[in-house]
């Protein structure tokens, strides 16, 4: 049996990843290898088809800077932060390493992102598959089309050919992966769960910048001692939701839960959207499934169904016992904007508190954001 | 058991004395660029004034912007919630509260308890806060206290001022000096302005009576008049409107 | 805010009003300066007006589904609802947005979008029997009919437009998928709005009227290129509908046959907006403040702006985009299938043909720059500004002005400052202009 000591520093490998001075150290390997790497922006690119044809799938995490100075050249002040904030980084030079960029049109700002990475040949390579933002028989027939697009894409970006155990392999890697978080997500089912909301965050993040067999097999390895690992509770914490699209950084997490809460369940395209719902191969038609399940899977915000998404909040309160929902919302970036305004009549109606603030991408306004979660959880407690 | 309320704010540090639900004294000095001594200042004038020492104090709580930081306090809890049992505690009827400080505006909602039952805070800029009120008073030459009254002086012209930034809100006064407007109405117009940014935030809390109104603004008379009157409620003004959040915090202390 | 009988009718009747006055004007005191056509399109505007008005009193179904004829061959009375929105500027918008806040939407979404909320939770507009979505005109309005609909409970169906990945193109596979959406709909529409059934002969006989008018506009895009250029920047600036969006089609080609047949004697003439003459020629793409008038400003320093380029209207007025009947991959289209072609509009497109449109009017028409307004809460056309720009001047050696502002709300509006920048860019243009000769 290890130490704890020593279990703590194998969960901080994976709490760290994604730190600014970690995030691209599996890219960099990768590359030492002769493999490719892939920037990805949103959560619908099939990352099993990039990963089968031996390409890095990595997520984009935008700079934490404050300044922006290179991609308000192109972007004005009030479009999406995170879009800004990864042209940044690109625009700077900090992902050099990338050999290439995928996206799909989750909304217009991502377009445009992908236009202007096209535009300045930065990566070199830049994909774009269509999204449809309706999910029904004949959009998910077209979708279908636009998933297995990608792999003649992904062939010839890498230079191999995806045999169909290629992708069935990388299907049961992938669904280790979710299998594995899930579970870890119902540990945060406890009263006291064993890894805190910002703990929780740089757990998912980190899998998007990790080979998926490491990451399986460094998480696999630590969920016998997150079993039994307990932090300290302060107090009466209430137990929160938190609803916020892109929102990678944990510092905002933090100060969400230095608020006398703990984060138990979140609908962030970067926590539960990006590894919920399992890819079922076992009938056949890989390709079509993998469709199906970057589709169809929990809480899809981009999409135009808000009464599917507040109902899967609703039944996501119930599940993690929530007591309060937190909304961080990006300034700028207008989905949540707009669906604010109808989730909140819905929560209310279900007699579910919830609170909802503007945020910036990187670290700021730490102050302000911390008097209003802490107001809102003095009221709810 | 004697408790303490400190409020350390932007611009003042108010703190608060009380024992068995009476207030025994308190006292409001500047916060300075140390927040923790501001609080020590505060709370040592407050002892002073009641003739107690530091060990005399059984519980201490804290609040405003730098409730976090105090090593003294033995609890922090929001301006949100102190505010509330503050307001409560001076007027029981009380269901809605409108708090404006220096640098924020608050519109909160509590149940019969003083509790908190909803609330909304002003974003970032200081459109709808003291700060806007006070640039207001320099651009046209006028002193901060005097502008309440002088803005319910009868009109000449009925002026728009923007109200949406107090950058923008500057630059409008200035144009109207220039076309040789009289002052009063621009003053008048921009009390409009702010009033209905307030009016805007409480009407989204969801107003209930009765009404509160709390914070250095609540000693504006021209803003106190015109919400009451755009609400059609009349405000309740705590004696000593600064306070409220310093004796809410004291409220709040275990007994 | 409404103080008619029955809630929604306060614009219509407003709008109404002043088409009258309109009329009335030119009649007792006409301005030769104007067409005289106009008395047609405030006669038109006016019988929109009355149809809505009609249909929302008597309970016809008042639908918004797209640009197209499907809207009135399904039975639906037009309601243009975003565009009539557009018209509320100044100090009206001002108070919609104090209502926008109060119901805790944020205030920098695209204004349009931001304010129709409010004005159809108020009852100043009619509440639509039937909306749309689509990906392929812009997110606020994706949005913001989204809202509506959830929130009102009206029935709503997204049509979403593919694109063939990053070529682009529209292939039959696509053209199928965006025609079958359609169909789905026409099926939803007749289920859930009562009154309505889709009328094919109707779609067919309002089609040939779309490509009628078309033809007579893509007359205009020639006219415009003339130098002097005819037409105001106010003319070229006017909101277009296509035929299909009145009660009377054939009155609205008679109306554009009139019309730029006055044009064409403006050219004829050398007559040209632009006084005392004209010196400069430039393109104002997609918004503007619409609470002030920078295009009397520019025609009184000799600068005219022969077109808007909102990205839609253009390629049809050009004939680069294919307008409706034309044949496509060597067939004629079904009207579905014409309704599905036509939904793929460049708005909804990657920016490639975003940055053409732009250079291709400014070729087209001999324009010497862009004024290039970024509207606040507009992803579409803010994320490329630049983009355009650097294209303009690489390409065709044109300055573009890129200019931040709201479209209708004035409060934070800095006139000093907006017509300074545009003084100032008049003075780069004319500059470059000397450097291209």
């Amino acid at each position: 049996m290890k130490s704890n000591s020593n279990m703590e520093d194998q969960l901080r490998v994976l709490l760290q990843a994604n730190q600014p001075a970690n995030r691209a150290s599996w890219a960099a390997v990768a590359k030492e290898q002769g493999q490719k790497v892939l920037g990805l922006l949103c959560i619908y690119v099939p990352e099993e088809i990039v990963a089968a044809a031996g390409v890095l799938p990595w997520r984009i995490t935008g700079s934490w800077e404050e300044s922006t100075p290179h991609a308000s050249f192109y972007r004005p002040e009030m479009t999406c932060r995170y879009c800004s904030h990864v042209l940044e980084s690109v625009l700077a030079g900090e992902l050099d390493f990338l050999d290439g960029v995928a996206t799909t049109q989750v909304d217009d700002d991502f377009k445009r992102l992908w236009d202007v990475l096209s535009y300045v040949g930065k990566p070199p390579f830049a994909h774009i598959m269509y999204l449809p933002h309706t999910v029904s028989r004949t959009t998910l027939a077209m979708w279908n089309k636009s998933v297995l697009d990608l792999v003649p894409v992904m062939e010839d970006f890498a230079g191999v050919k995806i045999g169909e155990q290629d992708i069935l392999k990388q299907i049961e890697i992938y669904n280790e992966m979710r299998s594995l978080l899930y579970s870890v997500y119902q540990m945060r089912k406890k009263t006291n769960p064993p890894l805190t909301g910002a703990e929780m965050l740089s757990l998912t993040t980190a899998a998007r910048v990790m080979p998926k067999p490491e990451f399986n097999q460094r998480l696999e390895s630590l969920l016998p001692y997150l079993e039994t690992r307990q932090p300290e509770l302060k107090g009466n914490q209430s137990r929160l939701l938190l609803c916020g699209e892109y929102l990678d950084n944990p510092e905002y997490v933090r100060v969400v839960e230095n608020s006398g809460a703990l984060v138990v369940m979140d609908e962030l395209d970067t926590g539960s959207k990006y590894f919920m719902g399992m890819v079922d191969a076992s009938q056949g038609d890989a390709l079509g499934q993998l469709a199906e399940r970057y589709m169809n899977r929990p809480g899809l915000s981009r999409m135009g169904d808000w009464r599917g998404q507040a109902e899967q909040i609703i039944s996501w309160v119930k599940e993690y016992d929530v007591q309060g929902v937190v909304e961080l919302r990006q300034l700028y970036s207008l989905p949540l904007d707009y669906r604010a305004f109808y989730l909140g009549n819905l929560l209310q109606e279900a007699g579910i508190p919830y609170l909802t603030l503007n945020r910036e991408y990187h670290p700021s306004h730490m102050g302000m954001l911390s008097t209003r979660v802490e107001a809102f959880v003095e009221m709810i407690q | 058991m004697i408790v303490c309320g400190v409020d350390i704010g932007s611009l003042s540090t108010k703190a608060v004395l009380m024992e068995k639900g009476r207030p025994l004294a308190w006292r409001i000095v500047p916060t300075g660029p140390d927040s923790v001594e501001s609080a020590q200042r505060a709370v040592a004038a407050v002892l002073a004034e009641a003739g107690l020492t530091r060990a005399d104090i059984g519980y201490t709580v804290a609040t405003g912007y730098g409730r976090a930081n105090l090593p003294f306090a033995d609890k922090a809890i929001t301006e949100i919630s102190c505010h509330a049992a503050g307001s409560h505690w001076s007027f029981p009827e009380v269901r809605t509260i409108l708090d404006m400080g220096g640098q924020d505006c608050k519109a909160i909602r509590c149940d019969g308890n003083g509790r908190v039952k909803n609330f909304l805070m002003n974003d970032k800029c200081a459109a709808g806060t003291g700060r806007y009120l006070e640039r207001v008073a320099d651009s046209l030459g006028l002193a901060l206290e005097d502008i309440g009254p002088l803005s319910l002086q009868e009109r000449g012209e009925v002026l728009t001022v923007g109200s949406n930034c107090v950058v923008f809100a500057e630059g409008d006064i200035i144009r109207l000096q220039r076309q040789g407007k009289r002052p009063l109405d621009i003053l008048a117009g921009a009390t409009d302005a702010i009033v209905e940014r307030i009016v805007e935030l409480l009407e989204r809390v969801g107003v209930e009576p009765q009404l509160c109104i709390s914070g250095g603004v609540a000693k504006n008379l021209g803003v106190v008049r015109r919400v009451e009157h755009k609400l059609g409620l009349e405000a309740h003004i705590a004696p000593e409107p600064q306070i409220v959040g310093a004796l809410g915090a004291a409220l709040l202390a275990p007994v | 805010m409404s103080s008619m009988n029955k809630p929604g009718l306060a614009y219509l009747k407003n709008e109404m009003a002043s088409c009258e006055r309109r009329i009335k004007k030119i009649s007792e005191n006409p301005d030769p300066s104007k067409p005289k056509s106009n008395v047609l399109l405030y006669e038109l505007e006016m019988d929109l007006r009355r149809e809505q008005i009609e249909a929302y009193e008597s309970g016809k179904p008042l639908g918004i589904t797209g640009l197209g004829p499907l809207t009135r061959a399904l039975g639906m009375v037009p309601w243009d609802a975003i565009m009539a929105a557009d018209r509320t500027h100044g100090t009206a918008a001002t108070e919609y947005f104090a209502q926008v806040r109060k119901l805790g939407m944020p205030d920098h979404t695209c204004d349009r979008c931001s304010i129709l909320v409010p004005m159809i939770l108020n009852g100043d507009f009619p509440k639509p029997s039937f909306l749309f979505t689509s990906n392929f005109e812009c997110l606020p309005v994706f949005l913001a009919h989204n809202l509506l609909a959830e929130y009102l409970q009206i029935p709503k169906f997204n049509i979403d437009r593919p694109f063939n990945n990053y070529k682009g193109d529209m292939d039959e596979d696509r053209l199928q998928y965006v025609t079958d959406q359609i169909k789905e709909m026409v099926e939803y529409v007749e289920a859930k709005v009562p009154g309505c059934k889709y009328d094919e002969d109707r779609m067919i006989e309002l089609l040939e009227y779309d490509r009628q008018y078309l033809q007579i506009f893509q007359e205009l895009w020639k006219l415009k290129a003339a130098i002097p250029c005819p037409l105001s920047g106010r003319e070229s600036f006017r909101e277009i509908r296509l035929s299909n969006m009145y009660p009377d089609p054939a009155k609205a080609i008679k109306y554009m046959r009139l019309y730029v047949d006055e044009v064409g004697e403006r050219v004829e003439k050398g007559l040209g907006a632009a006084q005392p003459e004209e010196k400069l020629r430039l393109l104002w793409s997609v918004a503007g403040p619409f609470y002030d008038d920078p295009f009397s400003w520019l025609e009184q320093r000799g600068v005219a702006i022969p077109a808007a380029e909102m990205t839609v209207y253009n390629g049809w007025f050009s004939g680069r985009e294919p307008i409706w009947g034309d044949p496509w991959n060597g067939r004629q289209l079904s009207p579905l299938e014409e309704e599905a072609r036509q939904f793929d509009f460049v708005w909804g497109r990657l920016g490639g043909d975003w940055v053409n449109t732009h250079l291709h009017s400014c070729r087209d028409l001999h324009l010497d720059g862009i004024i290039y307004f970024l509207q606040w809460g507009c992803p579409v056309s803010n994320n490329l500004g630049r983009v355009v720009a650097m294209e303009a001047e690489k390409q065709l050696g044109i300055p573009t002005l890129l200019v931040e502002g709201r479209m209708l709300e004035s409060s934070i509006y800095d006139r000093e400052d907006f017509f300074t920048k545009l003084e100032d860019f008049l003075g780069v243009c004319t500059a470059w202009k000397e450097n291209r000769s």
